[in-house]
């Protein structure tokens, strides 16, 4: 893979960020004609301070003037306070961001390990008893909406057992070392993270399936054959290598769902990240937090996508020699 | 000696989706240690599955009676371990089409390595000496397939099936997708092989004309049949069946795509084996046929002048 494809994807992605970043501007442009409606405390505002926290928001003058105020603002990570909370907007985001990395990330990676193995092995072994189990078993689990699951397992798992928390990051007043407090942040953990991977799992196990599929007919697979290569290494060295080809960049592209996943998740479980402080703000039409978290969650698909697209140059010599 | 590859009564029947296809039905053969066999005939005649067959590489639902022995054991009877111990070992294929038959996210050199550790031998690596003695050089090894010519492909193709050391080389249409220079060096190389390792191979071309430098014997192929064989020279020289006559006298022109599908002089399209003519299956096609044609499906039997030599036609033998 050739610098400048590195390069070239990079610029790509910032171009997409930054067009979402005008859009943004756009967007919250027309939501409300008053955009005070919802903020606390605005009946005791005086005409004078409600100009002025307007004037502070970004809200005043010309479209242009606004336009430009709000890209210096922006560039500058400085969204402004909430109206829920009055704090920094930055400052609510980068508190709650670690809990959603966690979340998504393990969830992620566990859904695309499981996900790709059942696929794959399920495609393998068309129309045999694994696949017919498998299959039939992804297809319910792509159908059912994630709030479900979270729902199910907090009645049954969580309610009846309780075996694990019905809610939040972590015990309080558990503050006995880091060990201690590690295995406590992981209990919480592990009902909302199953939740969101139960929701996705199904669709990246079909996808890789289907790519497996088209797959089996492949010449190369029949030579391999030929050679006196076992069944299992025509799979993982020829079949699955090849068949991961298209799953990434489908998986690249379902990445999003996954973030909504992560809203309603979060909501279920109380789970103070970025997805219970979106569902937050939608109830509160708290513009600025909303405008950020936003960004935050195009950033987050943006940058997936450039990892999927890199991660496919690195797969496919193809890709890799031809840019 | 006793022949490396015997085949008997073999049948082949695919079942597809719109019924049963009868690929192969009914062939001998057999091949000698260092001969070459030519096997010819148009597009659909079976050559491929009949070559697929005898690795058993034919899909799993496909029907297959008869017998296959490779030095002397019958690839059918075969166990999965016996049979995955035979393949590449005993007999290797260069594949007909080398654009897809090559994994494209894999190097040449461990596609060429893989099949020697599939046989258990030492990891040491034989990709690069077999890189080089098909011509290609050592380091073409850490290539993917996309970075070879189509030549090329078919160089790394051979050096693959020259691997495992194998007794027979079987070689499907090897040189069909290629330009005319690149043609005769490969049939060259090949030629070279066999010379200097004393391989068997089995040739599969729908050119007779590229037999004539190869083939130590030929036979030719129509509607899953074999309907002439005898010793290479004599028979491309002096065909006698109707259509081996039509297809010698019609040598395609090399590199001429349309000339494949189409032999000058024969007209007609080859029958679909799901729809096979009554009695002779090339009667509708056949200049000199007469009304026994329609209803007697004459099996292969010895010229009366050649003893070498064996034809399939009524008008053909008659003692
Ligand atoms: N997998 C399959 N399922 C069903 N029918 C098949 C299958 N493979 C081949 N056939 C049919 O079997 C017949 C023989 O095909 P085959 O590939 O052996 O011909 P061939 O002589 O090698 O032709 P070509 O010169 O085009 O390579 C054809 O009619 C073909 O359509
Ligand atoms: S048997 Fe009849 S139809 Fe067939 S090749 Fe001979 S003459 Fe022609
Ligand atoms: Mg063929």
């Amino acid at each position: 893979m050739s610098n400048r494809y590195v390069v070239k994807k990079i610029v790509g992605a910032l171009l997409t960020l930054f067009a979402v970043v005008i859009f943004n501007f756009f967007l919250f442009r027309i939501v409300d004609r008053d955009p005070l409606t919802k903020y606390r405390g605005r009946s005791k505002l005086s005409l004078e301070q409600r100009e002025t926290m307007i004037r502070r928001m970004g809200l005043s003058g010309s479209k242009w003037d606004q336009f430009v105020a709000y890209i210096k603002s922006t560039l500058q990570l400085d969204f402004g306070r909430s109206f829920d909370s009055t704090r920094p907007v930055l400052r609510e985001i980068t508190d709650r961001l670690p809990a959603t990395l966690i979340l998504v990330g393990v969830s992620t990676v566990l859904t695309i390990c499981i996900g790709l193995y059942i696929g794959a092995k399920a495609g393998w072994a068309r129309g045999s008893r694994f696949d017919r189990v498998s299959t039939s078993t992804t297809m319910v689990l792509y159908a059912t909406p994630e709030f479900f699951f979270g729902m199910l397992l907090l009645a049954i798992v969580a309610g009846r057992t309780g075996w694990f928390p019905t809610g939040g990051l972590r015990d309080v007043g558990t503050n006995n070392g880091f060990v201690a407090s590690l295995l406590d942040r992981t209990h919480h953990l592990v009902l909302p993270s199953l939740t969101l991977t139960l929701g996705y799992l199904g669709s990246y196990s079909l996808i890789m399936r289907t790519s497996m599929l088209d797959t089996l007919g492949e010449d190369y697979l029949t030579t391999a054959r030929a050679k006196g290569l076992k069944e299992s290494d025509v799979m993982t060295h020829h079949a699955v290598p090849n068949a991961l080809l298209p799953s990434v960049s489908a998986i690249a592209i379902s990445f999003g769902f996954v973030i909504g996943g992560a809203i309603t998740t979060e909501t279920v479980f109380s789970y103070p990240g970025l997805g219970l402080a979106t569902a937050d703000a939608i109830r509160n039409t708290d513009l600025p937090m909303l405008q950020a978290l936003f960004l935050v969650a195009s950033a987050a698909v943006i940058f997936f996508n450039l990892v999927a697209d890199l991660t496919y140059g690195l797969l496919d010599p193809r890709i890799r020699h031809s840019i | 000696m006793s022949a490396v590859l015997e085949v008997r009564d073999l049948h082949i029947t695919y079942a597809s989706s719109s019924g049963l296809v009868p690929a192969v039905r009914g062939v001998d053969l057999e091949i000698a240690p260092g001969e070459t066999l030519g096997l010819a005939g148009e597009s659909g005649c079976g050559k491929s599955t009949l070559a697929m067959a005898l690795l058993r590489l034919v899909p799993p639902s496909t029907q297959i009676t008869g017998s296959i022995k490779l030095a002397g054991q019958d690839i059918l009877t075969m166990k999965p371990g016996q049979l995955r111990a035979a393949r590449w070992a005993q007999a290797s294929v260069v594949f007909q089409g080398a654009q897809h038959v090559l994994n494209p996210v894999r190097r040449i050199g461990r596609q060429i390595d893989e099949a020697i550790e599939a046989h258990g031998s030492a990891s040491v690596s034989r990709a690069g000496e077999l890189l080089d003695l098909v011509g290609l050089g050592a380091r073409r090894g850490d290539d993917y397939p996309h970075e070879l010519s189509g030549g090329q492909k078919q160089r790394s193709l051979i050096a693959m099936a020259l691997a495992c050391d194998p007794l027979l080389l079987i070689a499907d249409e090897p040189t069909t997708a290629l330009d005319v220079m690149v043609q005769a060096q490969i049939l060259q190389l090949l030629d070279n092989i066999k010379r200097e390792r004393g391989l068997s191979m089995l040739f599969i071309t729908h050119d007779l004309s590229v037999l004539s430098h190869t083939a130590d014997r030929v036979a030719v192929m129509y509607a899953g049949r074999i309907i002439e064989v005898g010793a290479g020279d004599a028979l491309l020289r002096n065909s006698l069946h109707p259509y081996s006559k039509a297809l010698t006298a019609s040598f395609p022109i090399i590199g001429d795509p349309s000339s494949r599908h189409q032999p000058r002089g024969l007209a007609g399209d080859p029958p679909d084996p799901n729809n096979l003519p009554s009695g002779c299956p090339f009667h509708p096609r056949c200049t000199v046929a007469i009304d026994e044609c329609q209803s007697v499906d004459v099996q292969l039997r010895h010229a009366a002048d050649d003893e070498e030599r064996s034809v399939a036609c009524v008008l053909v033998g008659k003692s």
